[in-house]
């Protein structure tokens, strides 16, 4: 096991050799919530200085992440599962509080950077981050694909 | 300690060059700079230490997989670090430009500014950019 897996098993007890990969080196320039919502490489969030809708509560409650990425075009759905034209992402958190998002890919795995400091990985499914320091999925959400 | 004498060492510590005229309208003699700029020195470097070791042990104990700028403001090192007060700008810009991370709300918290352009926000090089402008136009950082 090299160091990367050594030390995301013990936050992320549910990953395992074959459920997901790392996807990029350590950086602090952007994090889960930048990378998940707004789908590229920023700060975001409801602190000073971070990229985040005026329109949504500057907490991190999750009815103020679900008005924040409904900015961009999200509305809540049931489930995770790929649907053709359909891009969804998935918020988590040990309680009410949003710890965590992820986004999905076009094959269907997930994308999580870990942190504002750590990698980004690919996962099989929401359920590989859960159950860890970023807690349970508290909300699906979905938004139709943009034309490229 | 008389207070002139106090008053010099403080102001000495806090950056202020220790000038013969400022010695001698407190009552004091030339003798006593190199006393003055010698205990200033030692608490400069006193200070620079303390912050050395608290940026380790920030980085040792701060939560790596929160998103949450807050939460790692909120670890212990980093708010001791804040309550070093004012006279920590100028290293922890020297500490984001050498290696840039989130210093943002600790800066913010001790300047009262907030240099970061709105077209900027989220863009974490365009941040430390920023900071390290605002810290060179304060006179924090050399030009």
């Amino acid at each position: 096991m090299d160091s990367f897996q050594f030390r995301v098993r013990v936050p992320f007890p549910r990953l395992n050799d074959s459920n997901h990969r790392k996807a990029s080196s350590a950086t602090p320039s952007y994090n889960c919530f930048g990378w998940a919502i707004i789908g590229r490489e920023v700060l975001m969030g409801p602190r000073p200085g971070y990229l985040w809708p005026d329109v949504a509560p500057r907490d991190m409650k999750l009815s103020s992440f679900v008005v924040a990425a409904s900015e961009f075009g999200y509305a809540p759905c049931e489930t995770g599962n790929l649907a053709d034209g359909i891009e969804k992402i998935v918020l988590y958190g040990l309680t009410e509080r949003v710890d965590h998002a992820a986004r999905q890919l076009p094959d269907g795995r997930w994308t999580s950077k870990l942190g504002l400091e750590q990698e980004d990985i690919e996962h099989n499914t929401p359920d590989c981050v859960s159950g860890g320091v970023y807690g349970s999925v508290l909300q699906f959400l979905a938004r139709i694909q943009a034309t490229p | 300690m008389g207070s002139n004498l106090q008053s010099l060492i403080q102001n000495a510590v806090a950056g202020e060059p220790v000038s013969p005229a400022a010695v001698s309208s407190g009552g004091l003699s030339e003798s006593e700079i190199p006393a003055i700029a010698s205990i200033a020195a030692e608490a400069t470097a006193q200070r620079e230490r303390r912050f050395e070791l608290l940026v380790i042990e920030w980085k040792v104990q701060r939560n790596g997989y929160s998103s949450d700028p807050l939460e790692l403001a909120m670890c212990i090192p980093y708010q001791k670090i804040i309550a070093m007060g004012p006279e920590v700008v100028p290293l922890i810009l020297r500490e984001l430009e050498k290696q840039p991370d989130h210093w943002f709300w600790a800066l913010n918290m001790l300047t009262d500014s907030n240099p970061i352009a709105p077209g900027h926000r989220g863009d974490f090089s365009k941040m430390v950019e920023d900071w390290l402008r605002w810290g060179r136009e304060n006179g924090f950082l050399p030009i």
